[in-house]
């Protein structure tokens, strides 16, 4: 793309306008172009980046203002200068107000020209290393369906990266909810399989013979209700990615067909003789830890090392605490629109809970909580009282209190003094000195609480 | 034409006075700024200057007079006194 930084358009209906001005700026090193009227601009701008329009504000078609109004529709970094016959001071702020960068009363001055042109276009060079920059962060935070800014995740990023242009098979292992799934679809959306199909099968979700059927279809006839053939899901996944969730929930017969149809790169349907060949990247999960599943022999160790030419494993949401806020913010934005809602946020005492949760369903919990939230909420900050009961009951850790907002003093005082104690293993001296308040006190208290020594 | 039709006429009249103008400005600039680069005779350049300044004051003039006509246009419209009192 063109530098934009010296790049000049102007609008202005009359010739000799157009001519002096051109040559005046050409004069001064910039790349001019001329429109004639407001229309041919706007073309104009759509071809080529331009760093300043100098328009006129009278044109016929379209005025100064509405090819102003357009750009700033648009989103076109382009600033605007606009020159006006009328020294009125209205149609001075109209363009200011509209978002011009200034604007010139006729004759202008060719020196103020001369002046304000660095001005404008390096205000225009501000605003796009603003927008380089914006789009670098929304990479940094984002990658395909992922999301996350966390060290962690930077590393899963850049795993998906290196792996997904070759021909490896991959294993990708996590807690449930952590996003396996949409790994594997970023695996595939990165590859030069993109175009192709991308088959995911939830192995845990069928019984061994539906799933065997499901991967491999059958001929027709290949068992009573087999009325007509059926592709499996290996031959829908040619030149594609069959991902395979839950590998470590099925039999170690099926597991044993698969390896074979990996190894062979050809397979038969269920009652069929011929072999049929396929050119499939295999991408398998599992949320059981590999190792243990390796040693409980649920998964066969063969196959393991088949797939397993790369493995990915997904930190659990607690471990990425940081990302929480962005994941938050972006299931706000989603369920905000699909429910027509608009809230803003969240308030601190309930964020405060969610950044402490242990989230053993990950992030998928997650969504769910907020997509909850977003419904139940009546203001427009989530309150913690929407949330469901098992996190607001949550024993979080002894170090920290959770107390509502709307607690009394003294049932706030009592919930400090009790768990101070239980830190300190109920010895009262040590827990008095940690409140910062005598022993004789700390009794005192107690036993107005009804707690006698 | 009545008076407040005369004024509104002149007031159109010196609005497109200002494009010729503004285009003389901007061309006559450009011709400085080549001539500068080519010739070294002073003398040249000086009418070149005149024109320059002979033209600012054209503007200057239709400027003044907008100003003179948007300010009797103001001074002679009519008034509603007690509308004006409340």
């Amino acid at each position: 793309m063109p530098n934009s930084e010296d790049k000049i358009l102007i609008a202005d209906d009359e010739e000799p306008i157009r001519i002096g001005l051109t040559a005046l700026l050409e004069e001064e090193g910039y790349e001019v172009t001329a429109a004639r009227d407001g229309q041919e601009a706007l073309e104009q701008l759509k071809k080529d980046d331009y760093g300043l329009l100098l328009a006129d504000l009278k044109m016929p078609k379209l005025d100064g203002l509405q090819i102003l109004e357009e750009i700033k529709r648009k989103n076109i970094l382009t600033e605007v200068i606009i020159i006006t016959g009328k020294g009125s001071i209205a149609t001075a702020v109209e363009a200011m107000k509209a978002g011009a960068y200034d604007y010139l009363t006729k004759p202008v001055e060719p020196d103020r020209l001369r002046s304000i042109i660095p001005k404008a276009l390096e205000h225009h060079q501000l605003l796009v290393s603003h927008k380089e920059l914006e789009q670098q962060i929304k990479q940094l935070t984002r990658y395909e369906d992922l999301i996350g800014q966390s060290p962690q995740m930077q590393e899963v990023y850049k795993l998906i990266d290196a792996v997904a242009d070759s021909t490896a098979n991959v294993i990708i292992t996590g807690e449930s909810g952590t996003g396996k799934e949409l790994v594997a679809k970023a695996i595939h959306k990165k590859s030069s399989r993109c175009n192709e199909p991308f088959i995911a099968v939830n192995c845990s979700a069928f019984p061994e013979q539906i799933l065997e059927n499901e991967l491999f279809g059958h001929e027709k006839g290949a068992f009573t209700g087999a009325l007509n053939e059926k592709p499996g899901c290996f031959e829908l996944a040619h030149r594609g990615t069959l991902f395979l969730d839950e590998i470590g929930e099925m039999s170690l017969e099926t597991q044993a067909k698969i390896l074979r149809a990996i190894e062979e790169r050809r397979f038969r349907r269920l009652g069929g003789k011929k072999e049929i060949e396929v050119d499939v990247r295999m991408v398998a999960a599992t949320n059981r830890n590999l190792k243990q599943a390796l040693e409980d022999k649920l998964l066969r160790e063969d196959l393991y090392y088949r797939l397993a030419v790369v493995e990915i494993d997904l930190p659990p949401l607690r471990d990425r605490v940081d990302d929480i806020p962005l994941l938050i913010n972006e299931f706000l934005n989603y369920f905000n629109k699909k429910n027509h809602k608009n809230i803003k946020g969240l308030t601190v005492q309930c964020r405060d809970i969610l950044m402490k949760y242990p989230w053993h369903g990950n992030v998928r919990e997650l969504k769910n909580v907020i997509e909850r939230a977003v419904i139940l909420s009546t203001s427009d900050k989530i309150d913690a009282h929407v949330l469901p009961e098992r996190i607001l009951t949550y024993k979080f850790e002894k170090s920290s209190i959770m107390i509502p907002l709307g607690t009394t003093v003294e049932e706030a005082e009592k919930q400090l003094i009790f768990r101070t104690l239980e830190m300190e293993n109920n010895n009262k001296t040590k827990a008095a000195k940690t409140l910062g308040i005598s022993l004789k006190t700390l009794h005192n208290k107690l036993g107005r609480y009804g707690q006698t020594s | 034409m009545d008076e407040k039709e005369l004024v509104k006429s002149l007031e159109v009249f010196a609005h497109k006075i200002k494009n010729p103008i503004h285009s003389v400005v901007i061309n006559l600039d450009v011709l400085k700024v080549k001539l500068q680069k080519q010739i070294k005779d002073q003398q040249t350049l000086k009418y070149l200057e005149i024109a320059t300044s002979e033209v600012k004051r054209l503007s200057d003039i239709v400027a003044k007079y907008l100003d003179y006509l948007k300010k009797s246009d103001k001074e002679k419209a009519k008034v509603d006194l007690r509308k004006l009192l409340e």
